[in-house]
């Protein structure tokens, strides 16, 4: 269920900051998603670069190859808009049923 | 960063690599892949290590099946190379192991006459045997065999013909 919800949270914390593949990794970490591994996180960054919702430049780095960022696209950002409101929709109805069924085992 | 790191570092992105050619990805698009993940991978190491920073990848395969859909109409060159090179390898060193049983077998039948012969399972091979005043002298010509082996691995693996069938696919057609 997390891989299918991957994307949306990789454009918000990209639309956020621009960012490299460890960085996000460590604050998708913080945010409390550690099952999250760079061998799922790096192939979605390149996806979502390959759909045109991401851009990326290569930054020079004191510790070794230059890093690539990250940013969001204008299309990026209109992906981010609907799949947040399909999601926010989806959880609200999902949390409905749940609660529902909760009182009913309840009785 | 150790030794040990950048060994670790180099064989996980060089896996990935192996994975991305099979799939059929282009050269120019690997080396950008391959330079993303290093640059991964060291800040990884500087933070967790290198163990944690390569076991956090998974399998590479699997990760290259998520960046690149398979292109079934692109030779596999580098998988080729090196299935070709490690195909060679091992031909050449059985035939060498076959030179030397059939030393072994000239001296012990008379240690002290001259010997030429083949091995029977190695087409074009030359072995000589030659006593000399302090010793002796054993030389060994392994045959078109290894070599033979090693083009039909690199051809079986890097499957060159889709170039050629891509090509093809690609001439616009005559004029009428």
């Amino acid at each position: 269920m997390l891989k299918g919800v991957l994307p949306l949270v990789l454009l918000r914390l990209v639309a956020d900051a621009e960012d490299y593949g460890y960085a996000v990794v460590l604050r998708l970490h913080e945010l409390g998603l550690a099952e999250l591994t760079e061998g799922t996180v790096y192939p979605a960054l390149t996806r979502l670069e390959a759909r045109g919702l991401m851009s990326s430049r290569l930054v020079p780095s004191s510790s070794g190859p230059a890093r690539k960022y990250y940013a969001i696209t204008p299309a990026g950002s209109e992906e981010l808009a609907r799949g947040a409101a399909a999601w926010e929709s989806l959880a609200a109805t999902v949390h409905a049923a749940l609660s529902r069924t909760a009182a009913r085992s309840d009785r | 960063m150790t030794v040990r790191d950048r060994v670790r570092i180099e064989r996980a992105v060089q896996s990935y690599d192996w994975w991305l050619d099979l799939r059929g990805a282009p050269r120019r698009r690997r080396r950008e892949l391959r330079t993303e993940l290093r640059s991964n991978l060291r800040d990884a190491t500087a933070h967790v290590g290198s163990r944690a920073a390569v076991s956090g990848l998974g399998s590479t395969r699997q990760m290259a099946a998520e960046v690149v859909p398979e292109d079934p109409t692109r030779p596999r060159w580098t998988a080729g190379l090196q299935a070709g090179g490690a195909a060679l390898a091992i031909a050449v060193l059985v035939a060498l192991l076959a030179g030397l049983a059939w030393a072994d077998g000239a001296m012990s039948a008379d240690a002290n006459s001259p010997a030429r012969g083949s091995v029977a399972l190695l087409p074009g091979s030359s072995m000589e045997y030659e006593p000399l005043g302090d010793g002796f002298s054993v030389s060994t010509g392994v045959g078109w065999l290894p070599l033979a082996v090693g083009v039909l691995v690199f051809v079986a693996v890097a499957r060159p013909w889709r170039a050629l069938r891509a090509q093809t696919s690609t001439v616009p057609p005559l004029r009428q």
